[in-house]
């Protein structure tokens, strides 16, 4: 048995072996009386150096530490409930929040050698197209001559419809390429996953479902392999379902191999170089660094612009290159994430602050006892460790707050994770924040404690002497007081400025006028079953006009509803922009150079009128601009700017294939299609009756809350097609509220921190004014009763508190200044020295300030001079 | 040096050596030490119970249940293999440096 072995047992057999050593100890003293012989000594004593020989003394002093910690603590509820409080909110929002940095930015990726997989991006960088996807035979290419890749595999996403007995019901669909799961790495939970067999034209059509499609749907039943589904109008067998990690780069129900996708496997589609539609993943070789795998994409760019100078026109700029897997999914959110943690650290630091003024206001009141102690014999350490026990103690039960904080508010937390990675499913109180709390719990209170710990010099002699004067002492820790208040003031203003600019940013972005009114008007985003209502590639417009017609009618007919009308897809949802080349007429484009480019839309007559979207010049379309008449277009105002800049565009002519040539009929005002912060794009609006497409969006202007009328809509479209599912039913305000969502919860955040920071900090301001005050009693009443002014001594004290605001108000510029530069890409149209919010968050806090050391300076007011004189 | 006190160190050594020959309870011990010493060591409780509990953690003394001369249960210490062992080494230890101490008084 070892050494520490043996220091264990007697650890856990302590009180045992007390009270052997005690009885030997009581025999000796009796042996030594029965000799007549001198008294033992101090048992009590020996005993305890007896112990130290045990090692365990340490343990005896934390225990008595503890004790006696938790009797201080208890004894004053006050003080222990704020600086818990404080602590506890400061260490939850950080709790919070790092447990979604961990899941999102630093935990590894679920997949076998996450950091080797990466994804691969083409780009047209002087085009102003940064990601522009892959086609068929630019995915060839690149697996045909990479050398730093060791697989490649490709993905995009399409909505299925699955019908299976229940309401028909649209999937989202990941179409991948036959090794996409080992790519990743991961093993089937039930069954198997593709194989290069399944991927060839004419295999049988075979289904993956992803784990939460599984079990919502099928609840986990495993004889689910095997099970035949109707997608569209193939039937496919189940082969297996994915395990239950995230999924990337989507979240999707079910997957399926490329020749299962009807436009992936057209021929068409094949030989097509410009239709970049899929996404392609690799993973690099071991030994293969990012870099590497840069110079190797740009390699393979360059081969292809100078085999193919048609697709990849020099002017446009045709680059390629990659990134991590991990830095992809996560850049739209690190910023935010970053800034707010950063935020939450602040605020943890000016709990401290605070709570660390408390203690040392605190602390003069301990003097005495204190003092008391080391006459006892207790040693300078000993007393420091007693109090940063204390503290700690505080701190630890603040972290215990903070982390049931935190896991109650990791809900709100991950949705909004949810909208930028789908990383956010792994955000979890794991481990690693466990431990993250436990050691900024620890820290937190061992800083806080440190204050009063060490600005004590003890001065027995005068801190014994009740009612003396420690003048110097006290000065100097005042001093640390003020610097502590002049910190909190710098910390606030520094939130306050944050918040200030995401609010304003915030408010910007929500005016913004997006060109349309979607006051009262429902949309229903319908993708019509391909394989029914389209040949090939090719879309069997008499039926999708029908279909239509037959929705638009009957919703006609409805009582409520004051307006009907088609567009391709309503404003401000997540989409991307149908960008076309298109050609003017005499104005012929030279080989090499590229054509002009415009998002297309698809409108109906009504469309413009129903979401309020104004005629600039000629005429909107008219039932007149039928299938079979003269093909026509309305251009947007942007548009209209670009290419017509001083000229009539109406009456010109525009074709995107440069043998059907449209005539320009009118020109609209411009929508800002794809994002509040996002320029209105150059818009193209074709009449859906001469160009049916199988994806299309009803909208509807109704007497009342557009939402009221999902069902009849509903009702509408199972009427025309009762196997054809809706894809989403939004009202245009909810679709306009959600991208709002992000930057509102950002506002909403930082907005909590600054005012929980402000009230922080002006409790703290309030304590410095009202020590200072109860200080200067004597002071003051001297003054008093040789004539001078209350307002005037008033004066005095709240001058002597704004000292402390104005140097923290000048530091606090100073940081916002540096700080919020690392904010900059999260604020829309708002600088982030924007003088407006420095002076609105300068003036708020002055004013905060004012009020906190007022509060407890009017204290002066009512000093009765003979009194205060007496007083000491 | 006055008469009762003890060179420092040899503390646990002389403990060691009493409890050669038989077990010993803690009293019996500092009086064994009094007794073999002719009345020049003191032993005080002060050092013998800590000393007692250190080498009781090091292994070389084992804690054993019996029965005092007057008729009280108590512990009697017992030396191990292992405190044997420690105190050859201390014993030779010590009279290496008493031999050094003798020559330099003799020489210097």
């Amino acid at each position: 048995m070892g050494d520490f072995f043996r220091r264990i047992y007697y650890l856990l057999n302590r009180s045992r072996l007390e009270h052997e050593l005690q009885n030997d100890m009581d025999v000796h003293r009796e042996m030594l009386g029965a000799d007549g012989r001198r008294d033992f000594g101090n048992p009590l004593l020996l005993q305890e150096q007896s112990h130290e020989a045990w090692g365990l003394a340490w343990l005896d002093r934390l225990r008595q530490d503890l004790r006696y910690g938790l009797r201080v603590l208890r004894k004053n509820p006050g003080y222990t409930l704020v600086a818990m409080l404080a602590l506890g909110l400061g260490i939850g929002v950080n709790t919070a929040l790092f447990s979604v940095v961990y899941g999102v930015l630093l935990k590894p990726l679920p997949y076998a050698n996450g950091g080797q997989l990466v994804v691969l991006r083409q780009a047209f960088t002087k085009a102003d197209r940064n990601n522009v996807g892959f086609s068929v035979k630019e995915i060839n290419d690149y697996r045909a001559q990479s050398r730093s890749l060791s697989q490649m595999e490709e993905y995009h996403q399409m909505g299925f419809i699955l019908l299976d007995g229940k309401e028909p019901q649209e999937v989202r669909t990941g179409v991948v390429s036959a090794h996409f799961f080992e790519l990743l790495g991961i093993k089937p939970y039930l069954g198997r996953f593709f194989t290069p067999n399944d991927d060839q034209p004419g295999a049988d059509a075979v289904l993956i479902l992803s784990y939460p499609f599984w079990k919502k749907h099928y609840g986990n039943d495993p004889d689910i392999i095997g099970r035949h589904f109707r997608m569209n109008d193939k039937i496919h067998t189940v082969v297996g379902v994915l395990p239950p990690v995230p999924q990337y780069p989507r979240e999707n129900d079910v997957y399926m191999p490329t020749v299962a996708c009807p436009f992936r496997s057209s021929q068409m589609m094949i030989e097509d170089r410009d239709d970049h539609m899929m996404r392609l993943f690799g993973r690099l070789l071991p030994g293969q660094s990012m870099e590497s795998g840069r110079k190797d994409m740009e390699l393979i760019a360059a081969r292809l612009q100078q085999s193919y100078p048609g697709n990849y026109p020099a002017e446009r700029g045709f680059t390629a290159s990659m990134d991590g897997l991990q830095t992809q999914l996560t850049k739209d959110i690190r910023p935010m994430l970053l800034v707010l943690l950063g935020t939450a650290g602040l605020v943890l630091l000016i709990a401290c602050a605070n709570v660390a003024n408390l203690a040392l206001a605190r602390m003069m009141r301990r003097e005495q006892e204190l003092a008391v102690r080391a006459a006892m014999g207790a040693s300078r350490t000993r007393l420091v460790r007693q109090l940063l026990t204390e503290s700690t103690l505080l701190s630890l039960v603040g972290g215990a707050l903070g982390l049931w904080l935190a896991s109650g508010c990791l809900e709100l937390l991950v949705t909004f994770a949810g909208r930028f990675t789908t990383r956010a499913a792994e955000v979890s109180i794991s481990l690693p924040v466990l431990l993250f709390t436990l050691v900024i719990s620890v820290a937190t209170g061992l800083i806080f404690g440190a204050f009063p710990a060490f600005s004590q010099r003890l001065n027995l002699v005068n801190s014994l002497k009740e009612g003396s004067n420690a003048s110097t002492e006290r000065t100097s820790s005042h001093r640390l007081r003020n610097v502590l208040a002049v910190g909190q003031v710098a910390i606030s203003f520094m939130l306050l400025i944050g918040a200030g600019l995401m609010i304003r940013s915030f408010i910007k972005l929500q005016s913004v006028d997006a060109g349309y009114n979607g006051e009262n008007v429902l949309s229903a985003t319908i993708s019509l079953n391909f394989s029914k209502y389209a040949h090939g590639m090719d879309a069997d417009q008499p039926a999708i006009r029908n279909f239509f017609d037959r929705v638009t009618t009957r919703l006609k007919g409805t009582p409520g509803v004051e307006a009907v009308a088609m567009v391709s897809g309503p404003p401000l949802a997540p989409a991307r922009p149908n960008e076309q080349p298109f050609f003017i007429e005499g104005r012929p484009t030279g080989k090499n150079e590229s054509r002009p480019v415009a998002d297309t839309e698809l409108a109906t007559p009504d469309s413009f009128h129903l979401m309020g979207i104004p005629l600039i010049s000629g005429r909107f379309f008219t039932t007149g601009d039928a299938a079979d008449k003269p093909i026509v277009i309305i251009i947007s105002q942007s548009f209209a700017h670009h290419y017509f800049p001083n000229e009539d565009p109406l009456g010109k002519r525009v074709s995107g294939d440069g043998k059907d040539w449209a005539t320009i009929v009118g020109v609209v005002g411009d929508v800002r299609q794809f994002g509040l912060d996002k320029e209105p794009v150059d818009t193209a609006y074709i009449p859906f009756a001469q160009s049916p497409s199988t994806a299309g969006t009803v909208i509807i202007r109704t007497a009342g809350d557009p939402m009221s009328y999902a069902k009849q809509v509903r009702e509408a479209v199972y009427a025309a097609d009762p196997e054809q599912p809706i894809s989403e039913i939004k009202t245009l305000d909810q679709l306009r509220g959600e991208t709002l969502a992000a930057t509102r919860l950002t506002s909403i955040l930082l907005g909590l921190f600054a005012m929980l920071a402000l009230a922080i900090a002006a409790t703290g301001l309030s304590g410095v004014t009202s020590l200072l005050v109860s200080q200067r009693t004597r002071e003051i009443g001297i003054r008093l009763a040789l004539g001078a002014q209350r307002s005037q001594v008033l004066r005095m004290v709240v001058m002597q508190g704004m000292r402390v605001i104005v140097i923290g108000l000048a530091i606090g510029i100073v940081g916002a200044l540096i700080a919020t530069r690392t904010m900059q890409s999260l604020l829309f149209k708002t600088a982030v020295t924007d003088p407006a919010t420095f002076a609105g968050v300068a003036l708020v806090l002055l004013a905060v300030a004012l009020v906190a050391s007022y509060i407890p300076a009017r204290r002066v007011t009512r000093v009765d001079p003979m009194i205060a004189l007496r007083s000491e | 040096m006055a008469k009762n006190e003890m060179l420092p160190g040899t503390l646990g050594m002389l403990v060691l050596r009493v409890l050669q020959p038989a077990p010993l309870h803690g009293y019996a011990i500092a009086q064994r030490i009094h007794q073999l010493s002719n009345d020049l060591l003191q032993v005080e409780e002060g050092s013998l119970y800590p000393a007692l509990q250190r080498m009781l953690l090091k292994g070389w003394v084992k804690a054993g249940w019996g029965i005092s001369e007057t008729n009280r249960k108590v512990r009697f210490y017992r030396l191990t293999p292992a405190g044997r062992k420690q105190l050859q080494t201390e014993v030779a230890d010590f009279d290496r440096v008493m031999q050094g101490i003798a020559a330099v008084l003799a020489k210097a």
